[in-house]
């Protein structure tokens, strides 16, 4: 009968698709491809903020310095630097023969170009540039920075993770630095060059050999985007892809614990990275000390951590990050204390009713990796046994980030965000006005203690006021620091050489150039 | 024929107006705000204002809407917030990929399923067609995201024989190696797709041979003495297809939203995974733009149908 045999024809047609298929490409021995669950929307960090150049632009780019995965800044194109006494002239020394990706040589003037580029187009970066009242290269391997004052932290702040890699002006001057196309096929002067991007899909590199730091070990290099952590995981799985750069989610981790082949590894955050509760300030019962400290004293961040991450983040009890410079370990937060909390709550005039003295609503988001979601849950549970009521919220980031720091529509809620290593970064969440306190907490004294370590060139003057604002921001809680972050990284196991695991520390994060695979 | 076809053309006009107000009021009355969302968690509120001044986010509802419209009749769908490109330079980049996994799945699905369902016809009252039954029943049954799940499980984690997503392999292969790892990307998803689509043609086949086969023109031909194999084809077989025509067409839209759903599965690079993206980037432009060429291509397919329908069977045209 002829439709069997079309049948017969047609079945064998998919099944030999099978099975000729052999086992998946697990990627060559020098070749890596690296899953991502952003995609970014151009390879140049310099004009937009675009998270997801997180993971790929020390790869294409260089900068003046940067952070080692140790937290010290270590020279990138700068091969030394000298600071003036008065602590206003910064002049930089750059390597000699760096070439850029279309074999143009690397000089100041592009580093002067981009510096002045990123303050005009007041590109992420412009921060760091903010104080920097004139750049002058007096001669091909020399660029000069003058500071309108003193800041200790410029050298943290240029060598920050984001928005500051050093561009090709023969490629970008005179052109509207936004839409050139060199953009999304960037020229320039790190590790890897990009060959082909697909927005959405996929950055293909390829090693530049005439790397000043060396040849990368890894010969291919490239970035798969993915719409769900999960569609990365499963990658993983079929080895399709070696490495999950932003972490796999939490909910897969046991499994890929359990994978053949397959080596979960935790490494800590780089720079140091904590994770925090926001209360509003501008809200009763939260503008009262009382209600916060008692708070403070219902939570148990041990219990949030077992609960939420499998205990894998670090619990520190103080307020600031232990790992970042000026810690303070004696700036500690109230005690897990429920009894002392309840006693608290009475005193500050808030009586039980009917089993509840009032109720407040944690606004937290969706996303898997953070886990803010889960964390909404266990603290209604903690605060339930002080008599305070929890309504738990979840939106989608972009509207959680609108609710929290546009329209400061929120009692208590989830942050995370750098801590260091330099103390300076602490203003962004404290400082009045600070662009990420979303708390709305103002203290003079805390403001004039960053404003005159800022200006400082003193060590032990700086130390001290970093350490005197931790104490006080332990005492007057606008936010509860839970704990360090760190990240549940999963590999092949085949491959090896990943930033956390080089030795000598200067690597930055996020760096694949050190890479092998075994076999 | 032509004023039929323009009739049909003209009362699409109103349904794609409906359907365009209908995205964009959607879109822009859902509380967030896309600024945030492209400035990122670290931005300066300077940062967020140059970001709303830019893509025109400040101005009025009704001022949105009535530039969004001329641009429209420009074919100028925006600008993607997280692409930094046209909207239509992104959706062209992206609906070759998922054209060639509907032209598969639905090749494979609308085939197959016409073949056995005609089978199962002729095996009427076998165990043969008691297997294919429960076969297509549990299938339509299936939700689609699910067994694209298992199909993931077992033959790419499981047994590695597949990938498990994403067009090509990387680094990519080039030459003869490319088609090979092309096709065997391919697979799981147009299966899954396939398998989506399968079991309505085959039961619509099936019942419809069932009846065609007893009609009197068949055991006429059959009393001339036409071969088996010609009355089955000729005579029965190709009578039953007017209905699977008509199918076709409305499959081809529904397959589109089937195939976003598939795309997300198995990471497919089309503009399903397009879409996904740009819900979780909340970039407004391109929700609306790949909703749009979406709609616009059912709405076509549509009309494709309507009028290949009236040149099959004149009878249409009459009323």
């Amino acid at each position: 009968m002829k439709f069997k045999a079309f049948v017969v024809a047609a079945s064998a047609i998919v099944l030999t698709a099978c099975s000729t298929s052999g086992s998946t490409n697990a990627g060559g021995s020098d070749s890596l491809v690296v899953g991502l669950t952003y995609a970014p929307k151009t390879l140049n960090p310099d004009y937009a903020y675009d998270p997801a150049n997180y993971f790929i632009m020390d790869n294409i780019y260089s900068r003046l310095v940067n952070y080692g995965y140790d937290d010290e800044v270590h020279g990138d194109l700068a091969r030394n630097w000298q600071k003036s006494a008065d602590g206003l002239t910064y002049t930089f020394h750059l390597r000699s023969g760096v070439k850029w990706s279309d074999g143009k040589p690397l000089t100041s003037a592009d580093v002067m170009w981009t510096a002045k580029s990123i303050i005009k187009e007041k590109g992420y970066g412009a921060a760091a540039l903010a104080g920097v009242s004139a750049v002058t290269a007096p001669d091909a391997q020399t660029v000069v920075m003058k500071l309108a004052q003193p800041n200790s932290s410029f050298l943290d702040q240029l060598a920050q993770r984001y928005g500051w890699v050093v561009l090709p002006q023969h490629v970008f001057d005179g052109t509207d630095v936004t839409s050139n196309p060199a953009n999304k096929k960037p020229v320039g002067s790190g590790p890897f060059v990009v060959t082909s991007f697909t927005p959405g899909s996929h950055v293909e590199l390829k090693a530049n050999p005439g790397y000043f730091g060396g040849a990368p070990k890894t010969k291919a290099l490239s970035f798969r985007f993915f719409s769900s952590p999960d569609a990365a995981v499963t990658a993983l799985q079929s080895h399709e892809i070696q490495f999950i750069a932003n972490a796999p989610n939490y909910a897969s981790v046991p499994t890929l614990k359990k994978a053949a082949g397959i080596t979960v590894e935790t490494a800590a955050a780089t720079p140091p990275t904590d994770v925090w509760l926001g209360f509003n300030l501008a809200r009763k019962p939260l503008n009262d000390l009382k209600v916060r400290t008692a708070i403070a004293q219902a939570l148990d961040p041990g219990e949030i951590n077992d609960l939420v991450y499998g205990g894998t983040k670090k619990v520190s009890g103080t307020v600031y990050d232990p790992s970042s410079r000026d810690y303070d370990a004696s700036a500690r937060q109230p005690a897990h204390d429920v009894a002392a909390a309840n006693a608290l709550l009475d005193q500050a005039g808030y009586p039980k009713k009917s089993g509840t003295r009032f109720s407040l609503t944690y606004t937290g988001f969706t996303a898997s990796l953070a886990g803010a979601q889960q964390i909404g849950e266990v603290l209604k549970q903690q605060l339930a046994k002080v008599g305070i009521g929890l309504k738990v919220e979840n939106y989608d980031f972009s509207i959680f980030a609108d609710k929290i720091m546009q329209q400061h529509d929120f009692d208590i809620t989830w942050s995370g965000g750098p801590h260091g290593p330099d103390p300076q970064t602490f203003a962004n969440y404290v400082k009045t006005g600070g662009n990420r306190n979303a708390m709305r907490y103002s203290d003079p004294e805390v403001d004039r203690l960053f404003d005159e370590a800022a200006k400082s060139s003193d060590a032990s003057v700086r130390s001290q006021d970093y350490r005197k604002i931790q104490q006080i921001v332990a005492k007057d809680l606008p936010r509860y620091t839970l704990f360090q972050w760190n990240y549940q990284f999963a590999y092949d196991s085949r491959y090896s050489g990943f930033w956390w695991q080089n030795t000598t520390g200067d690597l930055p994060a996020d760096d694949y150039a050190q890479v092998t695979a075994s076999g | 024929m032509l004023r039929y076809s323009l009739i049909r053309v003209g009362q699409a006009v109103p349904t794609l107006v409906f359907l365009v107000l209908m995205t964009f009021l959607v879109v822009r009355l859902a509380p967030g705000d896309p600024a945030y969302a492209l400035a990122g968690d670290n931005a300066s509120p300077q940062y967020i204002e140059q970001i709303r001044h830019q893509y025109g986010l400040g101005q009025p509802l009704l001022g949105q809407l009535g530039a969004y419209f001329r641009r429209l009749f420009s074919g100028d769908l925006g600008m993607s917030y997280s692409f930094q490109e046209p909207v239509t330079t992104v959706i062209s980049g992206r609906i070759g990929a998922s054209l060639q996994l509907v032209a598969c799945g639905l090749l494979l699905g609308i085939g197959g399923g016409t073949l056995l369902g005609a089978y199962a016809s002729r095996a009427a009252g076998t165990v043969r067609e008691a297997v294919l039954n429960v076969v297509g029943l549990t299938l339509y049954s299936i939700p689609i995201f699910w067994l694209g799940l298992l199909l993931v499980y077992f033959l790419a984690i499981q047994a590695h024989w597949l990938p498990a997503g994403g067009q090509y392999s990387f680094p990519r292969p080039t030459g003869a190696a490319a088609v090979g790892d092309g096709l065997r990307h391919l697979v799981l998803p147009t299966v899954a797709l396939a398998l989506y689509t399968f079991p309505v043609y085959y039961r619509l086949t099936r019942a419809r041979m069932s009846a065609v086969m007893t009609e009197e023109y068949i055991r006429t031909a059959r009393a001339i003495g036409f071969g088996e194999r010609r009355v089955f084809f000729r005579h029965g077989l190709r009578n039953a297809l007017l209905p699977v025509l008509t199918m076709a067409g409305l499959t081809l839209g529904q397959s589109l939203g089937g195939a976003l759903l598939t795309e997300a599965v198995f990471s497919w690079p089309g503009l399903g995974t397009l879409m996904a993206g740009a819900i979780g980037q909340r970039d407004l432009p391109l929700i609306m733009g790949v909703f749009e060429v979406v709609a616009v291509a059912v709405v076509l397919a549509t009309i494709a149908t309507d009028v290949l329908y009236a040149v099959v069977d004149p009878r249409v045209r009459l009323t």
